[in-house]
This record gives structure tokens, C-alpha cells and sequence, in this order.
């Protein structure tokens, strides 16, 4: 289905949906709220950028692109929909993609990311 | 007249209001306030099983329309609630739940006009409710 095709070309699709917070201030302080929701309510790790503190295969927020609507439109890719569970915080993210392929939702300033994997191709049109 | 090969280049806008809380239910929602909901969800469920669970519980209405401009389909929306604003006001003082407005816009090659009426915030005031844009251009490459 089109839908596979942002997490095709990564190692596998893992079975969790990690949350990566880029810096403590977002979580500390609650700033976005989506991303302690996210992880409370999955109980996944938080991963820090570059520290390795519970970080384990965190990818760097600097590999990661947001992608074009050109390409979700090829991939028959609905952001909309696969940013809808996030409620009034889904216009603060994107769509994006790592250099292994792995599929995220990355806050504009990039200080949260979510790891998408095998949900996207659930929630792809 | 426009053609259908237009049509399908004009901007889909897609406003939904939205109760959003915890510690309620969406049919107490739905029952209290009397309006049918498009779409509804539970903190911590997954749509239809799978997927992203909410984060939050949910009653959502919704309008989608093609068109250039925003405020034809918030008004549209908001005209579907706006006769029970009584319900909803009572029903946020007794859950504490809060309401936005989420308008998803997707371009497809025509562009889209942003601009909200006055009549369109006053109600949205008046509906205690957030405004969040999130535009989606299908076009860029």
C-alpha cells in the first residue's frame, strides 16, 4: 500500500511509538503538551538528544527532514489524519523522514518528535 | 462555471469544533449538549483499534468544503453549534473540558485566503474556543 512508503526503507518497523524530547525544557516545563500526553499514555521512553540518557537509536534531530507535500501526496499520505490523535497541538507538527527512513512528527522548533513507524501505515490513507 | 478539473485544484478546508477533556464521556457529551457528533474518542483508546491512541477524550463536529477561503466553513461549522452555546457553556463548567477549533487546510495548486470574520471570532469567543490553523500544501515539491 502507498502508505509504507516513508518506513520502507528503514530497519523494520518497531512495535512501540518512542517519543524523543530534544531537550528537557520541553517536558520540564510542559510546554507542549502533546508530547508528556504522548508519553504517558504509551509509557515510552523519553530520549535525549546526543546524551544517550535512555536514549538508545534516538536519531538526531538534524537528520531528520520534514517531507514536502508533494511527496505525502505520493505516498497517499493524509497529514491530516495521521496528525489527528494529537487534537489542537497537530498544527505543531510535521510529517518527516530520517536518512534510514524511519517516519516521525516533528514539532516546528524540533523539540519533540514523535516516532511514527508502523502507525503510519495504519493511519495512511 | 467552474470547470471539474478546477475543482480539483481549490483548497479542501476542513474545520472541526472540538470538546476536549477528560473524566467524561463523549455520549455525556453528545447527551448534555443534544447535537449528534461527527467523530468522538476516548483518552488512551486507539482508533478503531489501531493507530495513535487520543490524547484527550473528544467530541468532534466537523464541515469539509472545497473553496479559497477559511470562513465560509468555520462559519458553516460554527452555525451547527452556535444554537446550543447554552449546553456547551454549561457542559465546560461542569467538566471542565475546553473547546477549539482545529481547521485542517489542504492545498492542492490554488491558494487559500486565511482571514476570519469578525462575526467568526465573536462566536468563537463566544464558544470559549482555541483557533488552530494547519495547512498542508499537496502541491509542494
Amino acid at each position: 500500500m502507498g502508505g509504507v512508503g516513508l518506513s520502507s526503507t528503514g530497519g523494520g518497523a518497531a512495535a512501540g511509538v518512542p517519543v524523543i524530547a530534544a531537550s528537557t525544557a520541553v517536558i520540564a516545563h510542559g510546554t507542549l503538551a502533546a508530547s508528556t500526553g504522548v508519553a504517558d499514555l504509551l509509557s515510552s521512553p523519553i530520549l535525549m538528544k546526543g546524551s544517550g540518557e535512555g536514549g538508545g537509536d534516538a536519531p538526531n534531530p538534524g537528520n531528520i527532514k520534514r517531507v514536502k507535500g508533494g511527496r505525502l501526496r505520493d505516498l497517499g499520505i493524509n497529514a491530516h489524519k495521521v496528525k489527528k490523535f494529537l487534537g489542537k497541538e497537530a498544527s505543531n507538527f510535521d510529517i518527516a523522514q530520517s536518512s534510514s527512513g524511519g517516519a516521525y512528527l516533528i514539532s516546528k522548533d524540533k523539540e519533540t518528535i514523535i516516532d511514527l513507524e508502523a502507525q503510519l501505515i495504519d493511519l495512511a490513507d | 462555471m467552474v470547470r471539474q478539473a478546477d475543482r480539483t485544484r481549490q483548497p479542501i478546508i476542513r474545520p472541526s469544533f472540538v470538546i476536549s477533556g477528560e473524566g467524561w464521556t463523549p455520549d455525556e457529551c453528545s447527551r448534555l449538549i443534544g447535537i449528534a457528533p461527527d467523530e468522538t474518542g476516548t483518552r488512551g483508546e486507539r482508533p478503531a483499534g489501531k493507530g495513535m491512541p487520543f490524547l484527550d477524550t473528544r467530541w468532534e463536529v466537523r464541515v469539509e468544503q472545497r473553496g479559497h477561503y477559511i470562513d465560509g466553513p468555520v462559519r458553516a461549522l460554527l452555525d451547527r453549534v452556535w444554537d446550543r452555546r447554552s449546553e456547551i457553556e454549561a457542559f465546560l463548567d461542569q467538566t471542565g473540558a475546553s473547546t477549539y477549533v482545529y481547521c485542517a487546510v489542504s492545498l492542492f495548486g490554488e491558494p487559500a485566503g486565511y482571514s476570519l470574520s469578525a462575526e467568526s471570532i465573536r462566536r468563537l469567543a463566544a464558544l470559549r474556543a482555541e483557533f488552530s490553523l494547519d495547512i498542508v500544501d499537496y502541491s509542494e515539491s
